[in-house]
Parts: structure tokens; C-alpha cells; sequence
């Protein structure tokens, strides 16, 4: 894993995955890749199909933001993004900024959530080298996995370069589980199949030195099977849900001056969502929940650098939301705007032996709605700030803290779903605190190059938005109610040996415990206890070794034992579990084509495991990609 | 994703009753001489999707529990009862457990908890979803999701006739010559308000009897009066009690504002009313008055009363309390003045719905 320098130098925490050899991972998506990051927690249903979302430090996935290409993704209807969507086909690297961007020159928006995770793909990497570019990949594998995917890049002179991906999934995944009935037969999870098709165009130009402009559009079109928990005795599962989301955005970065640069960003997405229960029992005989969202999103940032140390940054967001549904249960359905404006002021202070960060949002909120009432409006003020010390000139020991205070707005399931929705709801509040060591040497004793960051945190939530039945379980409705209190350590530690008889080794290992407790209602017997698929230890651990063209691979996780929601008894326990997976790789170079073949074998030892209760995970899978890419510079 | 109905309470006249004739059914001309209660049967429904329904039983005279009788009195079955117990009843010399998610009644005997029997609702690609039971003439008629009232032969145990009747079936109830089925509708975007009202003799619905809006519960008074709960459409149409005159069956005349129950559990003309505001209000439906705004008198809490049932012999009140739903549910012994007696938790039961004496 090829984490940056960056892991080591910033103030705030950043982990960093060069997806380029994701497979040394065995990672086939974002979400899978993202296992191997200290702090985190991939909710994870199971498939390949199986809803897959993230949870930073245990703040929840609504505290988390994601940045395409430096443009970030919208969802406010439900506020989670699915990581298992994104497959690492046109990715070429993940960073988590665990508190804000570790780059003033971002927008505002980037610096509203808790953590920030950065998605850069191939074709918005604004590369120096001018090349033409071809790649093929065919990938096939366990539950009748096969994808192909290629990509095109064309240079047309200095200034203009297009690029074309795309990629197709297919999976009938009818995975096998070992049956909870007498843990040794093995029963076939239905209705887990996936149809997908992903395709992304990109433009970059260059008009001169200090001016670039970068375009992109997005098309993803999925159709896939809901398997759902596994119900003892009834096996029926029918439910399917289709999504499409299409987006195009653009960027123009430029440097106006030596002290002074301008970022202007621009949005538009299109999401539907279409779910489908055949087998619902009312007078039409099915289900039908068909959402549309729309988002237009307008982004300036403009940098000025005072003095060579210091850096201010003023950024303004503005942004509009709209939520409808077109299906003939849409019956008074709210049809929610959302209207943000969003503006933010950081400051960098950067000397060779420490660095001082921090910022300022403000956040105006406005609702508005078609049919009924709309939730509140609201101005907030959020903040951040961090600092980062070398103590000693010639010992490469840093140490960082840093503070955040931010809130994530309810989203437009939490005011306005039908009979649960609550539009009296506040924002839900989360204050971070963290402080850390972190280590970096090149060429110590045999190795290459190593480093080493711990951090330890403490995180609140108030506020917390939950949702709770009320006199039955027909009527739930959604409550400011939880309080959480979260401390953690993570550890993340990389080496990489020194070059001997071209046999390179590296390794990288993560280590994360965290106290997530439960003190929502001191009446209550849920008080102090550990938050639901909360683990108190779990980690990751990668060994690489290369030698001449072919590469080996190990991978575990582990993770303790959790309890889904409610009293911890054994009826709530998910057991701990481990994962073991191996690849190996080989690759030719011929001409200007390189050639690369490399096999998976996911879960080597069998494990049957649960990260969500009743939604068994694969046991072992394969999975076996073929790459061909041909390069030509051009030196013009 | 979709809000599921999973609810569930109480059930309609279970006469207690040992000894298996030819046909299983209880001798309903004798008088009845009640033994004292050896003790309770809880129903915990679990969570949707737990799998985790638990069927109790608490020893009064050691005030023991046993949290997991079923799994303890047939070992071999090591996934348990299943998916949300919306239901028991016993009829005969045999339980009957509705379980809506996993679309079958398990069928045990009422002396040994020990397996009968499953009667799977599964058809096809459709869980029928069973929801209530109640047993008549030697039969149970169990409601289901699907618009059908399913006649199961309690000697052969198998579903021999399926009645149809309005939308989603909630609660049921026997009187000598007749069923009355609550069609909830509450699938369907506009709710349904009626009682399907069915002829034992032909076991064909003759009409449907207007209520109030969503009906869920039903039970009969001793003058033969039907009381029906309904949950109203969870926003400007509240919960209500209607009340149905047996001797005409044809219309109802709903009890008012003051009456915005989602509950009802009746003992002789005594109703409990519950799932609105307090832990249950006590009607008296002969009289037609109310006896107490709040059933509980010495201040006992109960957060979510979830389930009642009254013991015949001595007229305790049994409230099973489902807290924040996620929770050990609890049950509470009240005297018939509301004062508590003792109290137990269900662990690892979760959302207790039914409680059953066994003598």
C-alpha cells in the first residue's frame, strides 16, 4: 500500500490507498479497500450487491462527506452513500481526512463533515505526461461474477485531453452460507444478483500554465435483488431495487498570481431509486417506492498566501436539493427543497517544524415543501482547528491535535417519511477531539522506509438523530434523543524493506479500539453500553512481496465481538470473526502493452462471519482479472 | 425501507382445558371450576427480522423463569420458534404460535411445550403472513395478511378451508354462530373499516359491518357485544373504539374521542383498554362507564403496555410491557384495583404480546 508522506505530516489524520494495486487489498470496491483504514467501520449486508456503508471513528455515516474528483457526492434523502457502487475499475486513490481537508483551497462543503473521504479517479488525475492510453480489464470470479471494463485516453495536443471509462458488472451471486440451523450444510443466499452499468467521460484542458479546466460526466445504472435478513424458515426474497445516477461537473483551477489562486466548481445530479416489492400484500399487489433527487451545486474558493507561511482561504457553497416521488403510493408526499449556502474561511500556517490550520463555517440551511410543512430553517457556526509539532529538529517524531466542532442536518428521511419523519428535528451535533504521535524514517536498519501514526480520540454526539417507535411498533417517529460518547485509539503502522536479490516486502497494519458508549437515557438499560456493530478491537494487517514480475499477497481483518441493537445477551451477539485473503499476480511487458494476470482467493479459511445480524458474508471466493494496458507517450 | 406491521395482543375467549377427545375441543357447557394458575406462558415477538421470537414460562410459586422453554423443551430445534410470535392461543390440549415472519403456526402441546406440529402459510413466493388466532368448534381460524381466514382441523393439523375476506386481517373473535374479522387494510394507501362478519355454520363471510378506521383488535362482552380497536391512519384520524350490538350485527356505534384506544382486552364486562395515553383505561361495558381513567393505581410504571390478559381464577391483571422495543421486555401482576403483585423480565424475550395461564 503506497500511503503518502502526507499520513505523516498533516495535523489531521489522513490515511491514503493507491488503488493502482488495490488488489494487494483483495479489494473489489471503495468499501472494501476502506476495511483496511484505521478508525473505520464498513457496515457491510454482503454480496457483492449488499449495501456497504461507512462509519468513521463511530460517529455514523452521516458524518462522513464525499469529494468525486473534489466535487462532493450529494445524498439528502437518506444522507448514506453506498461504497459498495463505486468499484476501484477508474479509482486510483482513497484518502480519509478524518476531521476536514488537509487542502485549504477546498470547498465549503468539504470542511462540513466529521471525516471527508476523497475519491480520485484515473481520468480526473491531472497528470503532467501527455499519453494516449488503452485499458482492457476482464474480471470473472465466484457467484458468476464477470465484468468487463476498458478505458480510452486520448491527448489531442498539449492543451486537450478526452477519456472515456466504462465498465460492466454482472453477478448472479446466490452465494453459498453455512445454515444457522446446524452450522455444517451449506444453503444459497437468494435473490442477490446484480446487473450493472457504470460509464464516465472526461475532458481536461489546459489553456496555459496556470489555468486547467476539468470535466466530467457520470453514468451508473444498476438493477439488483434485496435479499434481505435471512428469516428462519421462509425463504422467500423478491424485493428488488434499481438506482441510476447521472452527474456532470466541472472544475477551472487558476493560479491568478504567486500568492493568490481561484477554484470555481459546478454540479448537476440526477439520482432515481426504484424499489420494488412484488409480493406486498395490498390491493395492488406490489410495492413501488420511486424517488427522484436532483442537486445543483456552485462552488467558489479563492486562496491568497500573506506571507510564505501563511495561507488564508474563503470559500462559498451554494447548493439546492430537491426530493420528489412519482409512484402511485406517493400519496401527499412532502416534495422537499433544501436551499444551502455555505461559507467558510481557513487559515494555514505552515514552518518546517510545525503547522497550524483552522477554519470557520457557516451553514444556512432554508426548507421548503410542496404539500404540508416544512422542517427548520437554520444558521450555524461550525469550526475546526489543528496543530501539528516536530519537537526535534533531527528526529522525525510529530506530534497533532486538533479540535472540530460539527453538526449534520437531518436529512429528508428523517423530516418528511410518511408518518415518521419529524420536522421539529435539530441539527445533530458531534464535537471531536484527538491527539497523536506520528513517525516517519527512511532507511533505518533494513528497512526501506517505515512510519508509524497513533492517535487517540474523543468524540460526543448529541443530539444524535434516531429513530424510535412509539406506542407500537406502526408508529415510529425520528427523535434528537441520542447522546454518545466515543474514545478511541487508532494505530496505523507501514514498513517496507530495502531492496534484496529483487524481492521487495512490504507491510502495513491497522489497529483501532474504541469505547463507543450509549448515554442516551440514564434510566434506561442501554445506558453505557457499547453502540450497536460497535467492535472494541479490530484491525488489518498486508504483507506484499514482489519479486521480478510476480507479486504475492496476504490480507487479514479481524474484528471482536458486537451486539446488534438492544440488551447484550446472546441473542444480539455477532462473533468475532477474521478474514484471511491471499492474490498473487504476474505481469509481462511487451512492446507498449503490459500484461497483467492476478488471482484472488478471498476468506482462504473458510470463515462464516456476519457484520450485520442474519446477513451471513461469503465464505471463500475467487475472483480472477485480467488487464491489458498499452501506453504511448508523446513527446511533442 | 417500508414500515412493517408487526404488532400484535391480545386474543378473544381462550377457555383453558385439558383432555383430547376425538376432536380437539373444549367442553364449553360445563361450568368451569378454575385451579389457580401454576403459572404463565409469555409470548415474546422479538424483533422484525431477529428471529428471535421466545416463548416463556414463569413458575409462580418459585417466581422463576424460564426465558426460553420452547428451545429448552425441544432441544433438537436449534433456530427456535422464529420470526415474530404474533400470536398464541391455547385451544384444547394444544398451543397454537402464529409466527408472521416466518409464515407458519407451530403447533405444541399446551402441557409440555413440546412440538406438534408446523402448519406453513407459505405460498409460493408470498408469506400469507398469519396474524391472530382463535379457536371455535373444534377448529382455529387464524387470520392472514393475504385477505384469508384459514381453517386449520385441529386433530389432522392441516389448513382444510380458506374464507376470504376484506383486507389484511388483523384480530378475531368466535361467538357461538360467528367469527368477526378486523379488516385493517393497512397495506393499502386508504385504510380499510370493517368487521367481516362470517357464519360458522358455512364458514362464508355474510357481510362486512362498518368500524372505525384501520381496526386491529376484537372481543365480546358477556351480553354477546362486539368491541372493536382500530389504530385510526397515524395522523388526523385518531385511534377509536367501536362497539357492534350482537343481537343485530349490523352497525356500530363508535365510543368517541375519549376513547382513543388501539388496544382492548376484555374480561367479562370488564374492557382494558390500551396503546393511547396512561397504561390502560378501565371500561365497564354493561354499564357503559368508565371505572378508571388509569387501571394502575400505586404509581407502578409501565412504559409500553404491550399485551394484558386476566387471570379467570382470581382476576389479576397481567401487563406485558415491551419498553423501547429493543429491550428485555417485562410482565407486571396487577391486582384487579391496579395495585402490582409482583413483576417479572422476560429476558431474553423482546416485545412481550401474550400472556396464557397454565393451571
Amino acid at each position: 500500500m503506497q500511503r503518502k508522506t502526507i499520513a505523516v505530516t498533516s495535523p489531521l489524520p489522513v490515511q491514503i490507498l493507491n488503488t493502482l494495486d488495490a488488489f494487494k487489498t483483495n479489494s473489489n470496491s471503495v468499501a472494501d479497500a476502506l476495511r483496511h483504514f484505521a478508525g473505520v467501520s464498513i457496515k457491510d449486508f454482503g454480496g457483492i450487491g449488499g449495501l456497504k456503508t461507512i462509519s468513521v471513528r463511530s460517529l455514523g455515516g452521516n458524518h462522513t462527506g464525499i469529494l468525486y474528483d473534489g466535487i462532493p457526492l450529494g445524498n439528502a434523502q437518506g444522507g448514506l452513500i453506498d461504497l459498495g457502487k463505486f468499484t476501484l475499475d477508474n479509482i486510483y486513490q482513497i484518502e480519509l481526512h478524518t476531521s476536514g481537508p488537509s487542502e485549504i483551497l477546498s470547498p465549503a462543503k468539504a470542511f462540513s463533515y466529521a471525516s471527508l473521504l476523497l475519491l480520485k479517479t484515473s481520468s480526473g488525475k491531472d497528470r503532467g505526461d501527455s499519453v494516449n492510453a488503452f485499458n482492457f480489464k476482464f474480471q470473472t470470479g465466484s457467484f458468476g461474477y464477470f465484468s468487463p471494463s476498458f478505458s480510452i485516453q486520448k491527448q489531442f495536443d498539449k492543451r486537450l485531453r478526452i477519456s472515456f471509462n466504462a465498465q460492466y458488472q454482472n453477478a448472479v451471486s446466490n452465494y453459498p452460507f453455512v445454515s444457522y440451523e446446524n452450522n455444517a450444510s451449506r444453503i444459497d443466499r437468494l435473490n442477490s444478483d446484480v446487473n450493472s452499468v457504470r460509464m464516465e467521460a472526461d475532458a481536461g484542458f489546459k489553456a496555459n500554465e496556470n489555468s486547467t479546466i476539468h470535466f466530467k460526466s457520470y453514468y451508473n445504472n444498476s438493477q439488483r435483488g434485496l435479499p434481505g435478513a435471512i428469516i428462519f424458515y421462509n425463504t422467500i426474497s423478491n424485493q428488488r431495487l434499481n438506482e441510476k445516477e447521472v452527474f456532470v461537473q466541472g472544475s477551472w483551477k487558476n493560479i491568478l498570481s504567486l500568492k493568490s489562486e481561484l477554484l470555481i466548481s459546478a454540479k448537476y445530479q440526477q439520482d432515481k431509486s426504484y424499489y420494488l416489492d412484488p409480493s406486498y400484500l395490498n390491493n395492488f399487489g406490489k410495492l413501488e417506492n420511486e424517488f427522484h433527487q436532483k442537486e445543483i451545486y456552485l462552488s467558489g474558493v479563492y486562496s491568497h498566501t500573506f506571507t510564505t507561511n501563511l495561507k488564508f482561504s474563503f470559500a462559498s457553497d451554494a447548493f439546492k436539493n430537491k426530493l420528489t416521488r412519482t409512484d402511485i403510493f406517493a400519496q401527499n408526499f412532502a416534495t422537499p427543497s433544501r436551499h444551502s449556502l455555505l461559507n467558510n474561511i481557513a487559515f494555514q500556517f505552515k514552518k518546517r517544524q510545525y503547522e497550524f490550520t483552522g477554519n470557520l463555517l457557516s451553514s444556512i440551511i432554508k426548507e421548503s415543501v410542496k404539500v404540508g410543512e416544512s422542517g427548520n430553517n437554520f444558521h450555524r457556526f461550525s469550526h475546526g482547528l489543528a496543530f501539528s509539532i516536530q519537537p526535534f529538529k533531527n528526529i522525525p517524531l510529530r506530534t497533532r491535535l486538533f479540535y472540530k466542532h460539527i453538526f449534520r442536518a437531518p436529512t429528508f428521511n428523517d423530516l418528511y417519511y410518511t408518518n415518521v419523519g419529524n420536522l421539529k428535528l435539530r441539527p445533530e451535533f458531534a464535537d471531536q477531539y484527538n491527539i497523536g504521535i506520528t513517525y516517519e524514517k527512511q532507511q533505518l536498519f533494513f528497512f526501506k522506509r517505515c512510519w508509524f501514526t497513533t492517535d487517540a480520540y474523543y468524540n460526543d454526539v448529541r443530539d444524535k438523530i434516531l429513530a424510535v417507535p412509539g406506542q407500537n411498533l406502526f408508529q415510529w417517529s425520528v427523535q434528537n434523543i441520542g447522546k454518545v460518547k466515543i474514545k478511541g485509539v487508532d494505530v496505523a503502522i507501514h514498513t517496507e524493506f530495502d531492496k534484496w536479490k529483487n524481492i521487495e516486502v512490504s507491510s502495513d497494519v491497522t489497529y483501532t479500539l474504541q469505547e463507543a458508549l450509549d448515554i442516551s437515557d440514564p434510566t434506561s438499560t442501554l445506558y453505557k453500553t457499547q453502540l450497536p456493530y460497535t467492535p472494541k478491537h479490530s484491525g488489518s494487517g498486508n504483507v506484499s512481496i514482489s519479486y521480478k514480475n510476480f507479486g504475492i499477497n496476504y490480507n487479514f481483518l479481524f474484528s471482536s465481538y458486537r451486539y446488534k441493537q438492544g440488551n447484550q445477551i446472546y441473542e444480539n451477539l455477532l462473533q468475532p470473526f477474521t478474514t484471511n485473503d491471499v492474490s498473487v499476480s504476474y505481469f509481462i511487458k511487451a512492446n507498449k502493452a503490459v500484461y497483467k494476470l492476478i488471482f484472488e482467493a478471498n476468506n482462504i479459511f473458510y470463515n462464516q462471519y456476519e457484520i450485520v445480524k442474519y446477513y451471513p458474508m461469503p465464505l471463500s471466493n475467487y475472483r480472477l482479472t485480467l488487464n491489458i494496458s498499452l501506453k504511448q507517450t508523446k513527446i511533442n | 425501507m417500508n414500515l412493517q406491521k408487526i404488532s400484535s395482543a391480545l386474543l378473544v375467549s381462550l377457555i383453558v382445558i385439558t383432555g383430547c377427545k376425538k376432536v380437539d375441543v373444549p367442553n364449553e357447557i360445563q361450568p368451569i371450576v378454575l385451579a389457580p394458575a401454576v403459572g404463565e406462558y409469555i409470548l415474546s415477538e422479538g424483533g422484525f427480522g431477529g428471529n428471535n421470537t421466545k416463548l416463556s414460562f414463569y413458575t409462580n410459586n418459585t417466581a422463576t423463569l424460564n426465558g426460553d422453554l420452547f428451545l429448552q423443551q425441544n432441544p433438537t430445534i436449534t433456530l427456535g420458534l422464529g420470526d415474530v410470535g404474533n400470536d398464541a392461543i391455547v385451544y384444547g390440549s394444544k398451543m397454537y404460535i402464529v409466527m408472521n415472519g416466518s409464515g407458519r403456526v407451530t403447533v405444541l402441546s399446551a402441557a409440555s411445550a413440546i412440538l406438534i406440529k408446523n402448519i406453513s402459510f407459505l405460498n409460493n413466493t408470498v408469506n400469507k403472513q398469519p396474524r391472530y388466532a382463535v379457536g371455535a368448534r373444534g377448529k382455529v381460524y387464524v387470520t392472514s395478511y393475504d385477505n384469508t381466514v384459514s381453517v386449520i382441523d385441529t386433530t389432522s393439523l392441516t389448513i382444510i378451508k380458506t374464507i376470504p375476506v376484506g383486507a389484511n386481517p388483523e384480530g378475531i373473535a368466535a361467538s357461538s354462530n360467528y367469527l368477526y374479522v378486523a379488516n385493517s387494510g393497512g397495506f393499502n394507501t386508504t385504510p380499510d373499516s370493517t368487521v367481516s362478519l362470517i357464519d360458522l355454520n358455512t364458514e362464508l363471510e355474510i357481510r362486512k359491518i362498518k368500524v372505525g378506521v384501520n381496526p386491529y383488535k376484537i372481543e365480546i362482552n358477556t351480553a354477546g357485544n362486539i368491541f372493536v380497536s382500530a389504530y385510526g391512519n397515524y395522523s388526523n384520524i385518531p385511534a377509536s373504539i367501536s362497539v357492534i350490538n350482537g343481537s343485530t350485527n349490523s352497525t356500530s356505534t363508535n365510543l368517541g374521542s375519549n376513547f382513543a384506544y388501539t388496544n382492548i382486552r376484555i374480561f367479562g364486562d370488564i374492557a382494558y383498554l390500551y396503546g393511547g395515553t396512561g397504561t390502560a383505561k378501565v371500561y365497564n361495558t354493561a354499564t357503559n362507564t368508565i371505572v378508571r381513567n388509569e387501571f394502575v393505581t400505586d404509581g407502578t410504571a409501565v412504559q409500553t403496555p404491550y399485551g394484558i390478559n386476566i387471570d379467570e381464577q382470581n382476576g389479576d391483571v397481567y401487563i406485558a410491557d415491551a419498553g423501547n422495543f429493543t429491550t428485555a421486555g417485562k410482565v407486571t401482576c396487577f391486582t384487579s384495583a391496579g395495585v402490582k403483585k409482583f413483576s417479572f423480565s422476560v429476558s431474553p424475550g423482546v416485545n412481550p404480546n401474550k400472556i396464557l395461564f397454565k393451571r
